[in-house]
């Protein structure tokens, strides 16, 4: 049971983790506190769910078209949303606030539009759904194959952001977005390139997730909400952060729900979270910023 | 002149809507306790949130407080004195929440009270499914709706007038000192975390009464719906529709976007969060800082121009 | 001379930096001292550890016999100590005015509605700014920013005055306005302590300076000597000139 509990942990845990890199790269380069992430995620899910069943295309293809339209679509959001709103913002904070209220209006949008072509039914389809023996406990095929996949996106990301020299000026951004510029780089078009990843990522999530949850066009929340608060457990920006902070959500998720009350899961990922906020806000990892 | 008509208008107005259930039918009765409802919850939540431009989302938290308080105890507690009970409840979760929140800000803030929300209705559900054994409850009060309608005008009177008051006290000065520079309000011997907190409790209780008062329309409830967050978006938006920095500005969000939501949802019930969704980028992008700003400048542009033109075509 | 302002191994470490190294002086009643040194001393950091903006890291400051260091700011300011900012820091949404009442309506003098209207248009008055008391405080000039500044921080009626090099950014004309001003008010009885960089007005102003360089105090004493002690001479110049 306990490594039972362990597993499907970690396989949440690592979707949590993919999930919420695209969110960090947003929020810690674009300075975007995207709310209608969850919501890109949910429409990932859906056309993963709409190629399979409707054109037989097996997810791992479909993520092809699926990050591709991600990437698109943060791209898009952000040159006709958030610039504008870039532009027009005194500070830091007032871009915060006009953000957070512009993609509320996004995430009600997407989700209006989910349920008027989907319904507000539970979605969800059967994809390798072959039981598969590990360390003497079985698992569903495709819980494993999202923790692959999981596991292959996060360490390509990492490695795209460390080893090149335009993964390090996407950090440089991050990491002191006034004095990037002098250095030769253009942060607008740094800052729609990690809005545009992030989105991608949001995209390939959403397929994970399809492969073995079941979801609903309102479900997007709770994927918001479970990414930011693995994003600011992690520190804002921090991969490694997020990665970290993603398994631990994940684990104690699983480890609440076999051993406490699984009605209580939803209850302690926000107790979490809400003693993250309170405890450490610059993240379990980071140093507060001066 | 205008010291003596405006509280005459004012009384007017608050008379006038307290004759309406007498010539309303009952469906233009529950309009108004919806209406009347919204109101309240906006004017209370620009209370706390406009000076202070904190973006709370826990509105739904307290509402629901207040509306799940009348549910448990409405048959242990007389009428009068279950109201006073879910705002002392209210009261004392606003000191609780607003001792460790207030030093949060921006976007930790907005996320927190959202968290808060959730986080509630999740105990609550797992308390009543596992300890109270329902998820729902029946509420048996001999209250009409002509009361219930009653009972929020009342509320409502008594929120405007107190953000009138504060606007004209010192602690409305105090507020828009520490919305401007809290650094600068310090210095001038304000105590920040003071104001805030007892910002945030008037405002949370106000918004916990709301709650309570409309809980008995329902009949039944559970708690999806007392914790809806619909609610707290709608009473952001209004806020910020009107302006939340005015006093006349979340009535004049409320009223128009209550109608027009009420109305959406009886004729595109499929269409509703798409247009809710819209309405509030639309607002972003054009109206940031509410209806009331948006026509004083334009009213200050307009005339500055046209007398500044008049000379130019005399010479 | 009785001591109102006594700081006593004052310290401020920001992580590994150590902005401000175990600093003591003094500053009497009725007293206009400067604070000097070169950029990065750490004369702000002091100012701001006084108003309890940074809370320090060691050492205390007592104003008169009670102990205000580690207090908030606001109750510092109630016990009597008001300052400008570096950079001048308005509220731009409130009018003119009504920057003056915000500090006399929460200071030391509770004065509100029209007894602190008039204070304040009294307040305006003294620094030249009542005739702009109904604008907003965000269309003045920078000059005005300032004046309105002086005037919130005078309007507290504080025993000690801090000023951030408030004559900072000034014109000839302007500059000699503004040491008027400060001589005024030292002669109704407020301690000054400034941090200043235009020395015409640190020798017409301050009868004593207290000189810091890289976080410590190197001179301490009238104006004339402090400023031809070899070490600050160094500090500012480099050991060529000296």
């Amino acid at each position: 049971m306990l490594v039972a509990a362990l597993l499907s942990g970690l396989v949440l845990g690592g979707t949590y983790a993919l999930v919420a890199m695209g969110l960090t790269l947003q929020y810690g380069i674009s300075r975007i506190m995207n709310l209608a992430y969850g919501e890109m995620i949910i429409a990932a899910a859906f056309l993963a769910y709409v190629m399979f069943s409707g054109l037989g295309l097996n997810p791992v293809a479909g993520l092809l078209i699926a990050v591709p339209a991600g990437f698109a679509l943060g791209y898009a959001v952000y040159g006709v949303m958030m610039s504008p709103l870039v532009k027009r913002a005194r500070d830091k904070a007032s871009l915060e606030i006009d953000s957070i209220l512009a993609t509320f209006g996004l995430l009600f949008v997407m989700q209006g539009v989910m349920l008027v072509a989907f319904g507000a039914n539970f979605t969800s389809y059967s994809y390798l759904n072959d039981p598969v023996t590990i360390f003497g406990t079985t698992l569903a095929a495709n819980r494993v194959l999202a923790l692959v996949m999981a596991v292959v996106f996060g360490g390509g990301l990492y490695l795209l952001l460390t080893r090149t020299l335009w993964g390090t000026a996407l950090r440089a951004v991050a990491v002191n977005p006034a004095a990037a510029p002098l250095v030769g780089i253009d942060v607008n078009r740094a800052a729609r390139l990690a809005f545009a990843i992030g989105g991608g990522l949001a995209a390939a999530g959403g397929v994970v997730i399809s492969m073995y949850q079941t979801f609903t066009a309102t479900t997007g929340v709770v994927f918001t909400m479970k990414a930011l608060i693995v994003v600011i457990m992690g520190g804002v920006g921090n991969l490694i952060g997020a990665l970290s902070a993603g398994l631990i959500l994940g684990l104690v998720e699983t480890f609440v729900a076999t051993y406490v009350d699984p009605g209580l899961t939803l209850a302690a990922t926000y107790g979490i979270f809400l003693a993250v906020l309170l405890w450490r806000p610059a993240g379990l990892f980071g140093r507060v910023a001066r | 002149m205008i010291r003596l008509l405006s509280p005459a208008i004012f009384l007017a107005v608050v008379a006038a809507l307290a004759y309406v259930p007498f010539v309303a039918d009952s469906y233009g009765v529950t309009l108004g306790i919806g209406m009347l409802g919204y109101v309240t919850l906006a004017t209370a939540w620009a209370l706390f949130s406009g000076p202070t431009r904190y973006v709370s989302l826990a509105t739904v938290a307290f509402f629901g407080i207040g509306a799940y308080t009348v549910a448990v105890f409405s048959e242990t507690i007389p009428y009068p004195l279950l109201l006073v009970t879910a705002g002392a409840i209210g009261l004392g979760v606003a000191v609780v929440v607003g001792f460790s929140t207030l030093r949060l800000a921006g976007v930790y803030f907005v996320i927190f009270t959202f968290g808060l929300a959730e986080l509630i209705r999740q105990l609550v559900t797992w308390y009543e499914v596992n300890m109270a054994g329902t998820l729902g409850r029946y509420i048996f009060l001999p209250v009409t709706p002509e009361g219930i309608y009653w009972q929020l005008l009342a509320l409502a009177t008594i929120t405007f007038l107190i953000s009138w008051w504060i606007g004209r006290s010192r602690i409305g000065l105090a507020l828009k000192v520490i919305g401007d520079d809290e650094v600068v309000a310090a210095h001038c011997g304000i105590d920040i975390a003071r104001v805030k907190l007892a910002l945030f409790a008037i405002s949370s209780v106000i918004i916990t009464l709301v709650g309570a008062i409309q809980a008995p329309r329902w009949t039944y409830v559970e708690p999806v719906i007392a914790f809806n967050p619909t609610i707290s978006f709608l009473t952001l938006i209004m806020a910020l529709l009107g302006g939340a920095n005015r006093l006349m500005g979340p009535i004049l969000g409320a009223v128009p976007l209550f109608l027009l939501f009420e109305w959406l949802s009886a004729n595109f019930p499929n269409h509703y969060s798409i247009i809710l969704g819209l309405v509030f980028i639309a607002i972003v992008f054009v109206l940031p800082r509410g209806v009331l700003a948006f026509a004083e400048e334009n009213w200050k542009r307009w005339r500055r121009t046209t007398p500044e033109n008049l000379p130019a075509v005399a010479e | 001379m009785s001591e109102l302002l006594t700081i006593n191994g004052l310290t401020k470490r920001f992580g590994g930096l150590t902005a401000v190294n175990a600093v003591s002086f003094s500053v009497a009643q009725g007293e206009v001292v400067g604070l000097l040194g070169p950029n990065g001393s750490g004369k702000t950091t002091v100012m701001n550890m006084i108003s309890g903006h940074l809370p320090p890291t060691g050492g205390t400051i007592a104003l008169g016999d009670q102990m205000i260091s580690g207090l908030a700011p606001n109750r510092i300011a109630l016990k009597g100590i008001g300052r400008t900012f570096q950079l001048v820091r308005g509220l731009p949404s409130l009018t003119v005015a009504e920057n003056v009442i915000a500090s006399l309506a929460f200071g030391r003098r509770k004065l509100w509605g029209e007894a602190a209207r008039k204070e304040a248009l009294q307040r305006l008055d003294e620094v030249g700014l009542a005739h702009r008391a109904d604008q907003s405080a965000q269309d003045l000039t920078y000059i005005d920013q300032k004046r309105m500044e002086l005037a919130r921080a005078l309007a507290a009626e504080p025993e000690v005055l801090l000023l951030d090099e408030w004559l900072a950014g000034l014109n000839p004309t302007e500059l000699k306005t503004g040491i008027e001003l400060i001589r005024s008010i030292q002669t109704r009885g407020v301690t000054v302590l400034m941090v200043e960089h235009v020395m015409d007005a640190i020798r017409a102003l301050c009868g004593r300076c207290v000189v810091m360089n890289a976080g410590r105090k190197i001179a301490d004493g009238p104006t004339a000597t402090a400023l031809s002690d070899r070490e600050v001479i160094t500090a500012y110049l480099g050991d060529v000139h000296a």
